[in-house]
């Protein structure tokens, strides 16, 4: 089967699946799953056989463009040529495509398949795997996108799935609100996005990745506007990858199912912003000042998003927070220049960060509860095959040898200290946090006593459907498994051991094992895992000694850095005090003042004219003559007359 | 002469109406069925010119001309290029879908179809003739019925609300009939007809401002262009269901329709003078009305000002004065007319059967009606510019060309998207997200007949989303042209 037949069907096949679901009469609905989980599998083979096709990296970039909208106009650009300014979409394939194609459509497989077993009880499963369907459809189109413009589209379609799954059980106020959120920070981000293509467009004619390379873009135009154009193109990675300031949806985005966290807000469309750095890299390098702007959002975000994941509670928020720092570590990398390292640490944190988010969905769905002292209370320690999968992520999350998150975070560490050391430290401080709040996750789960009275465990327990039948319970350990040996030798393809397969590929340099940062990431991971484990190793006594605990550093971390405040502020006060002032210009000035007035002014216009018609003959003699009179004297003064 | 198809269409809905009128008033289905066979043809027969227009001739197409009163010019005159072949189509997408909905309606039904096929064929003869006279002639036709149709068949303040739109849309047609006239007036004049004028008639650069601003202030009244927008919130949410659809999808485009078809065309340099008032006004709709819109508690009102909004994106690619800029207002006009009427054919039956439509009184209504709420949504989506549906072409075409003819009003003008995502969204989790409230008790879904033109309406959404180069096709030979290009 040749190139074009396999990304058809990538490209396709979820749609189809979509479409049918959509098409399914309701008694039929049940076979939904099905429908998704064949589209999901056969996209994932089709990329892998494409992967496999592509292994020695030889005849690429390839492109596959068909012509979507002509905007070539003399009279905006008079010396317009036949082909710029014209819109496409198509499929690109080279390197980072192709791996990235195969990250996500994998990942999507297996957790379609969890989902199987996560939502076997809710009655809207038809629409959820509808939506997921659609969102495999949407990033599809996103990695294999050709150009910017294209990029944009499947941008806003994969936000859009996001708001829907977001809110997919959208009864629950705090659900829908959440989605809300996601959507309109979303757009805050992205009209930066939008204005920087469009303006990039107008400039230089051409949205097409394989364009926009140093010589192209330096000669065409000067450094001021690469810049501007590079951070309002950041703005959109800023929003979609949870960049700090608008890092605050992801965390709220954690109401949907949690198969949708580990898919959508974590491996996949999160990490679409990091992609689309690597991706458009020739364009956002072309100027040090965007690369200086994104390395430092990319520190604030890491910082941010680790100290707050030390002081929650719930376990998806936790993750959630630890994917805002994890892609703050990502960005980084590529701020210090180097796309490789954020690539692979990307696929890496894909896998592992995924197969975290599925684990915290068996324990949530097994013990109905996201807390994590609750989960230890209820038993969390005894579901053997989901505490395996939490230590494998999150050891590999710690960066602890020889888990995946070892090589990529050491990576990112060295490009970062050959950079610049303030950054460096920052990461250290980053990763530090991260072994911290790892740790207190673990602890907390595996220390807690068990609760044996608790009512809701008995009834966990009394209901026998929870570790019920075969093939739903395959369904939740094949992926937890298959995701944890992934992440695994995922890092080794980074290493020497494996030739640097992935790296090389990546278009990074060979690593090479550097003493000093070993020793430094040893000492890490020893001293966070020691303060966690001096802190929490009675979770019950720290619980008590948290919530009696007071102090500034706790109150801005329980704040969240007031950001959410901040965008309260900027809503209600600042925007509705706008929309108020113009409503109230509507109702009193244009309506009121303008359309009411003019019509009583004419009202009373009439009646006053209507006075002169009082019905009484003098009256109208004397009108008459005064009138007659006035004629009479205003045309012997013109002089030009019958007289 | 080859077959008058422009005719034909038109003659469907009069046909349709004087088969009605002859009807007995108890006739109710016989009725609804002649009224949908009649908007049926109709739309038959506009896709069949959409399959037979020639999208490579920049002149009128399909012309038909017959002489009626010779001496002063006036002569029944059609023709069809890029522009109008969208509206025409738009005309009859929305008509077609507007019968279907209205199938509900139970009061008066004989006079409410009549109203609305005699509504229909003056908008059909404002967009295909080429004679100012008759243009005048039909747009006075429309707006008649529009009237009864808002103060007999619509609800909150509908005397007020029909008055209003009334003599505001009689006002711009003064004003529009003056300038025909004083067109008419001058050397080299002396007709109607919209080329001769074009061709026999030499402007000054004083009368070509002039007269400009007098028409653009004549059309951008029914445009619903700022500060003259307020009688069209108003109208939107008094008229009935169908009317609302026709009123939002299709009349306020016969303002945006009369600048470029008989302003820019005629006065291209009196444009030009104005374009920069016209992109600032633009702004305010753009700006102005998401920001207004926000504020609303009333869904149709919301909808009322999102159509302000929207319509200040057609304006302002007008004001660029580019043939991009043009090519993203006529698909806007086009989008945003499938859209509204989209719009207004879900909460049609919501107000209906929940008798409210304040946000604060609905909630939850995707439990009880998921094919309403998803139509509704999508018509939100595409609304805010989602990707994949017409108006984000539009929007993108527009920018692009606002941004370089004004780049500080472009760019302000990108807003909207941020705020129209905010108040779409809000009204979309108010109205069907969250616990079920009781006035949602009693919704029942549309069934598979209703389901018909909502569905309509959503394929040519995405229909035109996707493939856009078919439409832009169709019009750009025509805007490549209006400005002598």
């Amino acid at each position: 089967m040749n190139d074009l037949n396999l990304l058809w069907i990538i490209q396709l096949a979820p749609l189809v699946a979509f479409l049918l679901i959509q098409l399914l009469p309701k008694n039929a609905k049940r076979t939904a799953p099905l429908i998704a989980m064949g589209a999901a599998l056969l996209a994932a083979l089709s990329s892998l056989a494409l992967f496999y096709a592509h292994r020695d990296g030889n005849n690429m970039p390839q492109q596959y463009i068909y012509q979507w909208l002509k905007v070539s106009d003399k009279s905006l650009w008079p010396f317009v040529t036949i082909d710029h300014y014209v819109l496409n979409i198509g499929f690109l394939v080279d390197k980072l495509n192709l791996l990235m194609i195969t990250v996500v459509t994998v990942i999507a497989f297996f957790v379609h398949l969890f989902s199987y077993y996560y939502m076997a009880e809710d009655k809207s499963r038809a629409r959820y795997f509808g939506f997921l369907s659609f969102f495999a459809f949407s990033m599809t189109g996103l990695v294999l996108s050709t150009n910017l413009l294209q990029t944009f589209l499947f941008w806003e379609l994969v936000g859009l799935t996001s708001y829907l799954l977001i809110g997919f059980w959208y009864e629950k106020q705090s659900a829908s609100t959440a989605a809300r959120k996601a959507f309109v920070i979303n757009r805050l981000a992205d009209l930066g996005f939008y204005l920087g293509i469009v303006v990039l467009f107008i400039l230089t004619g051409t949205l097409n990745f394989t364009d926009l390379n140093h010589e192209f873009l330096r000669q065409m135009l000067p450094a001021s506007t690469l810049t501007i154009i590079g951070i309002l193109i950041f703005m959109g990675v800023m929003g979609k990858s949870a960049q700090f300031p608008f890092h605050v949806w992801l965390p709220d985005a954690m109401e949907g199912p949690t198969p949708v966290s580990a898919l959508i807000h974590s491996a996949t469309m999160v990490a679409a912003g990091v992609f689309l750095l690597a991706r458009a890299f020739g364009l956002f390098s072309s100027s040090e000042i965007t690369l200086l702007f994104i390395l430092i959002i990319g520190t604030l975000t890491a910082l941010v998003g680790a100290s707050l994941a030390t002081i929650q509670r719930d376990i998806k928020k936790i993750l959630a927070y630890s994917t805002v720092s994890q892609l703050g570590l990502m960005v980084m990398a590529i701020g210090a220049g180097s796309a490789a390292a954020g690539m692979f640490h990307l696929t890496t944190h894909a896998f592992f960060k995924s197969l975290l988010f599925l684990t915290s969905g068996a324990f949530i769905h097994h013990f109905h509860s996201n807390d994590i002292w609750e989960i230890g209370q209820r038993g969390g320690k005894r579901d053997k095959v989901a505490v395996a999968a939490l230590c494998l992520g999150l050891f590999s999350l710690c960066g602890i040898f020889p888990f995946a998150g070892f090589f990529s975070k050491d990576l990112i560490l060295e490009v970062l200290r050959e950079h610049n050391l303030f950054f460096y430290i920052a990461a250290i401080l980053v990763s530090f946090l991260t072994v911290y709040y790892s740790f207190r996750m673990l602890f907390v789960i595996l220390f807690s006593k068990e609760k044996k009275d608790m009512h809701a465990h008995e009834t966990a327990l009394a209901h026998p459907h929870h570790s019920s039948t075969g093939a739903i319970e395959l369904c939740r350990v094949i992926p937890l498994a298959s995701l944890a040996i992934i992440s695994v030798v995922m890092g080794f393809l980074g290493t020497g051991w494996l030739d640097s397969r992935l790296l090389l590929w990546l278009g990074g340099e060979e690593t090479h094992v550097n003493s000093e940062l070993l020793i430094t990431t040893l000492i890490l991971i020893v001293s966070g895992a020691l303060l966690a484990y001096i802190f929490f190793k009675n979770p019950e006594t720290a619980e008590t000694r948290l919530t009696q605990s007071r102090g500034p550093i706790k109150t801005i971390l329980e704040r969240k850095f007031f950001i959410d405040d901040v965008y309260e502020f900027l809503t209600k006060k600042v925007g509705m005090g706008i929309a108020g002032a113009f409503a109230w210009f509507d109702r009193k000035i244009a309506k009121e003042l303008m359309v009411n007035g003019t019509a009583y002014r004419i009202l009373d216009l009439g009646k006053i004219s209507s006075k002169i018609q009082d019905g009484l003959l003098q009256d109208y003699l004397s009108w008459a003559v005064g009138v007659g009179i006035l004629v009479a004297f205003w045309l012997v003064k013109s002089n030009s007359g019958i007289f | 002469m080859t077959f008058p198809i422009l005719s034909s269409i038109l003659l469907c809905p009069v046909i349709g109406l004087i088969l009605v009128l002859f009807m007995p008033p108890k006739q109710e289905n016989a009725i609804r069925v002649i009224s949908l066979l009649s908007a049926a043809a109709s739309l038959v027969l506009s896709l069949w010119l959409c399959f037979h227009f020639n999208s490579s001739n920049p002149a009128f197409q399909f012309v038909e001309h017959v002489e009626w009163v010779k001496s002063y010019g006036i002569n029944y005159a059609m023709g069809v290029d890029g522009l109008n072949i969208s509206m025409i189509l738009l005309t009859a997408i929305v008509i077609f879908c507007g019968v279907l909905v209205s199938w509900t309606v139970t009061y008066r039904v004989k006079d409410f179809f009549a109203n609305l096929l005699f509504l229909v064929a003056g908008v059909f003869g404002v967009f295909m003739t080429t004679n100012l006279f008759f243009f005048f002639l039909f747009y006075e036709i429309a707006v008649i019925p529009m009237y009864l149709l808002i103060v007999v068949w619509g609800s909150t303040d509908k005397e007020y609300a029909a008055m209003k739109l009334t003599l505001y849309l009689l006002l711009g047609s003064a004003l529009m009939f003056a300038g025909f006239l004083y067109m008419y007036s001058l050397p080299g004049g002396h007709t109607f007809d919209l080329v001769a004028l074009k061709q026999n008639v030499l402007f000054t650069p004083e009368q070509q401002n002039i007269l400009f601003l007098g028409l653009f202030l004549g059309f951008g009244v029914l445009a619903a262009c700022f500060p003259f927008h307020v009688w069209s919130p108003a109208g939107h949410v008094a008229a009935p269901t169908a009317a609302s659809m026709l009123h939002a999808g299709v009349l306020m485009k016969l303002g945006a329709y009369g600048i470029l078809r008989v302003a820019v065309f005629l006065l291209p340099e009196g444009a030009r003078h104005w374009a920069d008032l016209i992109a600032v006004l633009a702004l305010c709709n753009i700006v102005y009305g998401a920001f207004v819109a926000t504020q609303q508690k009333d869904l149709k009102y919301i909808i009322g000002y999102s159509s302000v909004s929207h319509m200040g994106i057609v304006l302002l690619g007008i004001a660029t004065m580019t043939p991009t800029g043009f090519n993203g207002a006529i698909f806007q006009m086009f989008s945003h007319g499938i859209m509204t009427a989209l719009f207004f054919a879900c909460v049609g039956p919501i107000y209906d059967q929940c008798h409210t439509r304040m946000l604060g009184d609905l909630g939850g209504l995707a439990k009880k009606a998921p094919i309403i709420s998803t139509f509704f949504i999508i018509a939100g989506l595409c609304g805010l510019g989602l990707p994949g549906m017409g108006s984000f072409v539009a929007e993108l075409l527009v920018t692009i060309a606002a941004v370089s003819a004004y780049p500080l009003i472009g760019v302000i003008s990108i807003i909207a998207l941020l705020i129209t995502a905010y108040y779409v969204l809000s009204a979309v989790q108010k109205v069907f997200y969250g616990p079920l409230s009781p006035a949602g008790e009693h919704l029942h879904d549309i069934g598979a007949f209703q389901f018909v033109p909502r569905a309509v309406l959503v394929g040519c959404l995405l229909f035109f989303g996707i493939f856009p180069g078919i439409f832009i096709e169709w019009i750009s030979v025509y805007t490549k042209t209006l400005l002598g290009g």
